[in-house]
């Protein structure tokens, strides 16, 4: 899926999208022809709306203020404006996919959004049966459902995107806060641990500090797993996975923050660390790094 | 075959390992750096891996190999130049790289070489 200035989020053009509700010319000329009645009509339409969405539990929530309420009346007088033209181009597919966007960002929910146009749609057939139009008037309606179905089509595809797009920038933040590398010193990174190491976790941990030696040519890398819950089999095979890693890339690794219960159940379980550096806490192991970086740090 | 020529500097050679190299151009190529190894009587072989882009176990046993039997001559093999990629998939793929030094650049490298090497 793609949003640049003119590309629509969903996947179809509007020509797709018409050939998918198998929307025909001829309904499209039901709609047009229905729609010069009904939107002289459009102010009662919307006043109508209101009336029966002022008493749902999303009106006090998103529409409280006065200002902002008639904003929306005024969009959603042009959105049915629109819909009553009936002109399915990508500039019409677009304005939905606007409102999509909107919903998305603020927080409004399909739900509450499907029950507005499933009321929205009861309202113009009501109108409908009692317009003076000479159509077949059960054409017009099914007509009206599937241009209203397609609107709702491409809300709920950009509804989707933002909605996905959110989560993904936070996976993507999360990841960044649970593997904080930081270059301490020159030649040196530190990276401390807090909570579960999975593999994807672990994963991602080596990945990021992989990047960093590569970005600092970094030499030392301390992994501080003082905050780490729980050390087993698994997680001492990711931490011994990440140490190799990084001494491929020439740089040491370095796990402090060994506590008494760690180190015993490391033993226990018979995990072989013998290639891995430990030291008990980070004062160690920052200063090992020091020392053999041929730093020396002396008080004032 | 003809091999691009290494950088030999003192008692250090420097080599780029070529990547995709077929078996018989790899034995071809080993048999050639031991010859220079040998013939240049070097103390260090600095080996550059920059050039992989992949690297799968085969590829990894089969430069090991190359880097024991340079050792094996009495020459103290560094190994340079692993993208973090290629290291991402290696460690999945090899349990051991005991005997091997790794260093993250070539400046690294020569530091090791230490003060035989003249720049």
């Amino acid at each position: 899926m793609n949003y640049k200035n003119n590309e629509t989020i969903c996947n179809y053009k509007s020509a797709q999208l018409l050939d998918l509700f198998q929307i025909s010319s001829k309904d499209i000329e039901l709609i047009q022809s229905a729609g010069k009645e009904l939107s002289e009509h459009l102010d009662e339409f919307i006043a109508d709306f209101y009336v029966w969405l002022k008493d749902t539990e999303e009106f006090s929530i998103f529409f409280s203020d006065q200002q902002l309420l008639q904003q929306v009346k005024n969009i959603q007088k042009i959105y049915w404006a629109e819909f009553l033209e009936a002109k399915i181009d990508e500039k019409y597919v677009l304005s939905r996919e606007t409102v999509g966007l909107t919903h998305a960002r603020i927080g409004l929910s399909l739900s509450a959004y499907f029950v507005a146009v499933d009321h929205s749609l009861f309202i113009w057939i009501k109108r409908i049966l009692g317009s003076k139009c000479e159509s077949d008037l059960d054409a017009v309606c099914r007509a009206f459902t599937k241009l209203v179905h397609l609107d709702t089509m491409i809300v709920v595809e950009a509804f989707s995107f933002m909605t996905n797009k959110t989560i993904s920038k936070q996976s993507q933040a999360l990841m960044e806060m649970s593997t904080p590398v930081t270059e301490i010193w020159e030649d040196i990174l530190m990276l401390p641990l807090v909570g579960i190491i999975d593999s994807k976790r672990s994963q991602d941990i080596m990945n990021s500090i992989l990047s960093k030696i590569s970005q600092t040519q970094a030499r030392i890398c301390i992994l501080d797993i003082s905050g780490v819950a729980v050390v087993d089999t698994a997680v001492a095979n990711h931490l011994i996975k990440i140490s190799k890693a990084t001494r491929l890339m020439g740089c040491e690794c370095n796990f402090s923050g060994i506590s008494p219960a760690i180190a015993q159940t490391i033993v226990e379980l018979g995990i072989d660390v013998g290639s891995i550096r430990t030291n008990s806490n980070l004062k160690d192991a920052l200063n090992h790094a020091f020392v053999s970086q041929g730093v020396r740090i002396s008080k004032g | 075959m003809n091999h691009v020529p290494g950088h030999f500097i003192d008692n250090y050679l420097l080599y780029a390992l070529p990547s995709d190299l077929a078996e018989g151009a790899f034995l071809d190529f080993s048999e050639f750096l031991l010859n220079e190894v040998t013939k240049r009587k070097v103390e260090y072989l600095i080996l550059d891996y920059s050039a992989y882009q992949i690297m799968d176990k085969t590829e990894f046993l089969r430069c090991r190999s190359l880097v024991n039997k340079v050792e094996l001559m009495g020459v103290k093999v560094i190994n340079h130049g692993l993208n973090a990629g290629v290291v991402s998939v290696l460690v999945d793929l090899v349990d051991d790289f005991g005997g091997m030094q790794f260093t993250g650049s070539l400046s690294t490298a020569l530091t090791l070489v230490g003060d035989n090497a003249k720049f």
